[in-house]
């Protein structure tokens, strides 16, 4: 199957609200006389999911897996090297300026740090309320409705509109962060990241480091590792019974808050290789304690290991 | 009772833009020999500043106004600096959630570790750098003569923990507190820094004062538990007991808003409103305004940490066990 067939094929039939197929995104690295191209950052290195509308898929991963890549580059806030992804079954990265604009309405992101992404000269009035203006919604006594109305879905006082980011908590800059990307009836929210305290009833791309949380309010889970999604599996099955040798270890380390609870710890050695130079065949082989000489030769595909799990090993 | 490191009564406060900010105020803590102790609670409650007090390590605008902290029955504050000095990094050391704050940019690590050898315990350099290779390979550093001719700026954000630690432990003190140590890093990462803290606990006998804000780490970690909330100590207890039965409505809803990894929960329990701000504390308990309790007498007076749960060990400070 060829990409470019792939990226013809606009996948409406299934109902999914975001389908991203062989994502892939390189960072080149310039160097020498000419700035050339001297190696690449394989950050993103063929990722294929689809979120379905309603529902909630954690993409989980740890620094450097490429998980919050993913996210920036289906905003198109970075363009991919190859790939599709679709909203609705519309193309993301062929959509022309008008379309995009559309589409960013359709799509709106909550970033990790919630100070580095409020304008601080702005007040939480014009930031919540900024979408709505950009996008032509309503009159500006309407627009003041909706935002009041937005802060206080969100647990912030209406009153607080007046206000600067600074003036707010972490936490509280979060909400205010999680009010403007509702103010445009997304359909569909990334969030790297977040501490999300509230939920709606959309739909999520939650892109997170930590387990616990992701499991809580994800309806499926996908795990990166080194630019690949390495296992996929409703929420419950994965943390149940993981069959990728680094979802097993990823859930056996997680600190469990309960004293009495023992158990058998898969303490990975090293560290995560260096994108620019991933091990051959299998990513994680370098750190997998049941890898084989097979592994370094050939790569495995992300395949169904059970109804509905799909795992990335030879031995999955 | 062999209680190596017993804090009374300690108050710190900061001289601020706008007033005086209390932000250790009257902390209680007894650290036995060899024994870890967590000291949780949200950012601002004080964990950090009370290590620092410990440390006498304070920001300029800061000062210890009240209190005692005894180590080996000596009292540290109002200590000469000298013996400070001696006492800071050769009996207690610290490490810090980012490694950088620790280390110095222009000099190697195996320097670094060797000068804390050196300085402490009056070796040549030589002798020092062999220190310092010997702890790079117990901390779990491959090829340590090579690393310890490297700069931290060349080391991952996991290896330079490894290094403040090797360099915290190298003259092996009595009592390591460690300051959010893991929470910069990935979880498998954090996985094997626990499991050399642990470890090393062995090897080296230390006493470790954990300042964490991750209840799993604590409960994997520390014989018993702190629980601090706006300066003060609320409550503390074996670890065990303390999961098993919070007495504080603090530590009960602290405990009730952990995410559980397998149990899906409705919603998260949420403690609701936030931290008190810091140059306006309310009379009485720190905490009554979130409190769902609310008991007689929280809103004039400040509770006492007293042995109100099932055992002596467990303490806590509220009014409706008195």
């Amino acid at each position: 199957m060829s990409k470019q067939k792939l990226a013809v094929a606009a996948p409406q039939a299934n109902g999914a609200l975001l389908k991203v197929q062989d994502l892939v995104k390189f960072f080149p690295i310039k160097g020498g006389l000419l700035q050339t191209t001297v190696a690449n950052v394989r950050a993103v290195d063929g990722v294929s999911f689809e979120i379905k509308k309603g529902e909630t898929l954690g993409l989980i991963g740890e620094s450097g897996s490429g998980k919050s890549t993913v996210a920036r580059t289906i905003m198109r806030l970075i363009p991919p090297t190859s790939g599709e992804a679709w909203l609705e079954g519309r193309s993301i990265f062929k959509a022309k300026k008008k379309e995009l604009h559309e589409m960013r309405r359709e799509v709106q992101i909550i970033f990790q740090d919630p100070y580095g992404s409020l304008n601080p000269r702005m007040s939480v009035g014009e930031i919540v309320g900024e979408g709505l203006l950009v996008h032509g919604v309503g009159s500006a006594h309407e627009r003041d409705k909706i935002v009041s109305e937005l802060l206080e879905v969100v647990g912030l006082r209406g009153q607080y509109r007046g206000r600067f980011p600074h003036e707010f908590s972490g936490g509280q800059r979060q909400r205010i962060g999680i009010a403007r990307a509702l103010a445009l009836r997304p359909k569909l929210i990334i969030a790297d990241e977040p501490d999300l305290q509230n939920e709606f009833d959309l739909t999520y791309l939650f892109v997170a480091h930590n387990m616990a949380v992701v499991e809580q309010v994800s309806d499926r889970i996908a795990v990166m590792y080194l630019g690949k999604i390495v296992e996929q599996a409703p929420a419950e099955q994965l943390l149940r019974s993981p069959r990728h040798p680094y979802t097993k270890a990823l859930i056996s380390v997680i600190p469990i808050p309960d004293p009495t609870v023992r158990r058998e710890q898969t303490v990975l050695s090293g560290e995560i290789p260096s994108p620019t130079n991933p091990p051959s065949g299998c990513h994680f082989r370098t750190r997998c304690p049941i890898a084989t000489d097979y592994c370094a030769e050939v790569e495995p595909p992300l395949r169904e290991v059970s109804k509905g799990q799909f795992a990335a090993c030879h031995y999955a | 009772m062999s209680d190596l490191l017993r804090v009374e009564d300690l108050h710190t406060q900061f001289h601020v833009h706008g007033g005086t900010v209390k932000a250790v105020d009257g902390v209680n803590l007894t650290i036995p020999a060899k024994a870890t102790v967590g000291l949780v609670g949200e950012s601002g409650s004080g964990k950090s500043i009370t290590a620092l007090s410990i440390m006498r390590l304070l920001e300029k605008n800061g000062r210890i106004t009240q209190g005692h902290v005894f180590f080996h029955g000596q009292d540290l504050v109002g200590l000469p600096d000298e013996q400070m000095q001696e006492i800071r990094g050769n009996d207690i050391s610290m490490i810090f959630q980012e490694p950088m704050t620790a280390l110095n940019p222009v000099f190697t690590v195996g320097d670094q570790i060797a000068e804390a050898v050196r300085l402490h315990q009056k070796v040549d350099h030589e002798a020092g750098l062999n220190r310092a290779v010997e702890m790079l390979r117990l901390v779990g550093i491959s090829d340590p003569k090579r690393r310890a001719g490297q700069y931290p700026h060349e080391l991952s954000g996991g290896m330079r923990q490894r290094v403040m630690i090797a360099m915290a432990l190298s003259t092996s003190p009595e009592l390591l507190i460690a300051d959010e140590p893991t929470t910069a890093l990935d979880v498998t990462i954090q996985a094997q820094i626990l499991k050399l803290m642990r470890n090393l606990k062995g090897e080296f006998g230390s006493a470790i004062l954990l300042i964490t804000h991750d209840l799993g780490v604590v409960a994997e970690m520390c014989d018993s538990v702190a629980v601090m909330y706006a300066g003060r100590i609320v409550e503390q207890a074996p670890t065990e007991e303390l999961f098993a039965s919070p007495k504080h409505p603090y530590t009960q809803g602290l405990l009730a808003s952990i995410p559980r990894l397998g149990k899906k929960q409705e919603r998260l329990h949420v403690i609701t409103g936030s931290v008190p701000n810091p140059l306006a504390v309310p009379p009485g308990c720190a905490f009554r305004p979130r409190c769902p309790v609310k008991a007689p007498r929280s809103d004039r007076d400040i509770p006492g940490l007293k042995p109100n749960g099932s055992t002596a060990e467990h303490l806590v400070a509220c009014w409706q066990y008195e």
